[in-house]
């Protein structure tokens, strides 16, 4: 029975939080208790932390992130398969260690799940306090409807 | 000969630094004339926001400054606190915030040995290259990063910013059956970290023997880690609430973090300085891991960090492994009332970058009225501004910009540097006249 893990990356800070508030909204859903253990849901701060970990214990992995594109804030980019590489590279990174790199690594090391999403959030900006911007608040929760969609798809 | 050339550098990116700085370097007729580690990222004011709160706030509170290393904030903010409200959380409380601290150690360490410092000793641009080289090695890594992950999830509920700490002790204490089952894992790593240690030391690392001040705490009896008094290898030796009175914060132009003094000059705190100052407290077993290394202790050469962050992933397994032998469930995990009382505390532990300096003023309804937090990046700042002097002279200013670049970059990263974490990029700016 195919694993699924949905990992926010974000901080608690300004925009950047979008992950976050995705995972939080997520874990607080029937969607969770629906499936059970084939369903993890977790928030991640930086990519190098606990990304390589969460990829290699799963079969099916999306990923959402804060993003910096040419889109107006609050759009959301859905992209799965071999558009993953170019598209994260806009991909906001709070380390050094950039979520592209981690998702390079892991398939050079042959870690990779069978299938993966990654939803960006193209944000307004990145603050040092706790607001969110309503543009970005509004896209993290579009998301959070487009993941249980997601879910019921691969796990349903 | 007198040519003379502008040359600008801009790195846009700088790949595997923590946080968000620049560097600039002057070198004018053969000559360093400047050279400055900026950190320009907004001040996060997290010592102001702390004001006004209930003491039994700051620990969640501080473990927001930092996603690598929280359990340094929390575990620096309690102590700090405890002594204020006239508690002392015992045996159990002491044990385990100690294995807590371990899991950050071998988490933050092995991260940064493998995925940000070895790519520059193995002649590789990322870590995906040295991957598609050294599979197993990188494997090595996150293998050890994923258990230190699991040991402070044990405490403190989730690896990021962790819940799982208060004032007076944890809000859970784990299940025997799960801590025997992870000391298991713990144990059969011991030896995979033994021989990271050879490793690391086998490494082509630059020979650059500095002369540095190293600081450190330092316990009776004990490799420190949350207790024990402040002292250096030119011979200070404080207790922690005498922290003012030798070091000195002070504001730079070119730095919104401040940078921090010892009797007016840079000194070193982190992994090297620990091994440097407390290498003698290592036990038996990890004495001997040590000394196969073959590197002639106290080291001089900053270069040599990676081996101390090595040797501290072997340690900190092993004295993870020895207290959670003997784990039992408390009958509670923490002291059961705390009232609030006014005074001033002092915390200081070592995170795993160095001494992580904590001082709180609370009034008697136990509400924070002054707090101060110096961590170890800060302190780090000066003395890495006269590493990279130092390291430039000795690669020879004529030497091509690349090269140049590339060897302030390794400095930098050898610091392990958490600038902070709002971060892009470091910004290398080299002008030579």
């Amino acid at each position: 029975m195919a694993r699924l893990t949905v990992i926010g990356i974000g901080s608690p800070f300004g925009d950047d939080q979008a992950g976050w508030r995705v995972a939080e909204a997520l874990a607080e859903s029937t969607c969770v208790t629906a499936y059970d253990e084939r369903l993890v849901v977790t928030a991640c701060r930086s990519p190098a932390g606990e990304l390589p970990e969460l990829l290699a214990n799963t079969d099916i992995a999306i990923v959402v992130d804060a993003v910096r594109d040419s889109g107006a804030p609050g759009t959301v980019y859905r992209i799965e398969g071999h558009d993953l590489p170019v598209f994260v590279a806009g991909s906001l990174s709070s380390h050094g260690i950039a979520l592209r790199t981690m998702l390079e690594l892991s398939d050079v090391l042959q870690n990779s799940p069978k299938a993966m999403i990654v939803y960006g959030i193209e944000v307004q900006f990145s603050g040092t306090d706790s607001v969110i911007s309503e543009g970005t608040r509004r896209a993290a929760d579009w998301v959070v409807e487009q993941i249980i969609r997601d879910v019921a798809h691969y796990c349903g | 000969m007198s040519e003379e050339r502008r040359i600008a550098i801009n790195v846009p990116a700088l790949t595997r630094v923590e946080g968000e700085g620049a560097l600039e370097v002057l070198i004018e007729a053969g000559r360093i004339v400047d050279l400055k580690l900026r950190i320009y990222e907004p001040p996060r004011l997290f010592e102001k926001l702390l004001e006004g709160r209930d003491f039994g706030e700051v620990p969640d509170m501080v473990a927001r400054i930092c996603g690598i290393c929280p359990v340094a904030y929390q575990m620096s903010a309690v102590h700090a606190i405890e002594p204020v409200l006239g508690i002392d959380p015992g045996p159990w409380v002491r044990a385990m915030r100690r294995v807590f601290y371990c899991g950050e150690w071998i988490e933050s360490h092995s991260l940064h040995i493998h995925l940000l410092a070895a790519p520059d000793f193995l002649g590789f641009n990322s870590i995906t290259e040295m991957a598609k080289v050294y599979p197993d090695e990188v494997r090595r890594g996150l293998r050890l990063q994923a258990l230190g992950n699991e040991l402070i999830k044990l405490f403190g509920a989730r690896s990021v910013h962790p819940v799982g700490a208060k004032v007076g002790g944890f809000h859970h204490a784990p299940a025997a059956a799960q801590v025997a089952a992870l000391c298991g894992k713990l144990r059969a790593a011991l030896p995979e970290a033994a021989q990271l240690v050879q490793w690391t030391a086998a490494l082509k690392l630059p020979d650059e023997a500095q002369g540095f001040t190293s600081v450190a705490l330092r316990h009776p009896v004990e490799y420190p880690m949350n207790e024990g008094r402040i002292v250096s290898d030119r011979g200070l030796n404080i207790g922690i609430d005498a922290f003012d009175r030798h070091f000195r914060e002070h504001q730079v132009p070119h730095s919104t973090a401040l940078h921090c003094l010892l009797d007016g000059k840079p000194y070193l705190v982190g992994p090297l300085a620990r091994v440097n100052l407390n290498r003698d407290r290592f036990p038996d077993a990890v004495k001997t891991v040590l000394a196969e290394a073959g590197i002639p202790w106290p080291s001089g050469n900053m270069f040599h960090s990676i081996v101390a962050r090595a040797i501290e992933i072997y340690y900190a397994l092993w004295e993870a492994v020895r207290i959670l032998e003997s784990y039992r469930v408390p009958d509670s995990p923490s002291v059961a009332a705390l009232t609030a009382a006014a005074g001033t505390g002092y915390g200081c532990t070592e995170a795993p970058r160095g001494l992580l300096w904590h001082r709180y003023e609370l009034d008697a309804a136990g509400h924070v009225v002054a707090a101060r937090i110096v961590p170890p990046t800060s302190q780090n700042q000066a003395r890495i501004e006269e590493n990279l002097q130092q390291a430039l002279l000795a690669q020879g200013l004529d030497q091509a910009q690349d090269k140049l670049r590339f060897h302030c970059e390794q400095v930098i990263r050898n610091y392990d540097p958490c600038i902070s974490c709002a971060t892009h990029f470091l910004d290398l700016r080299l002008r030579r006249n």
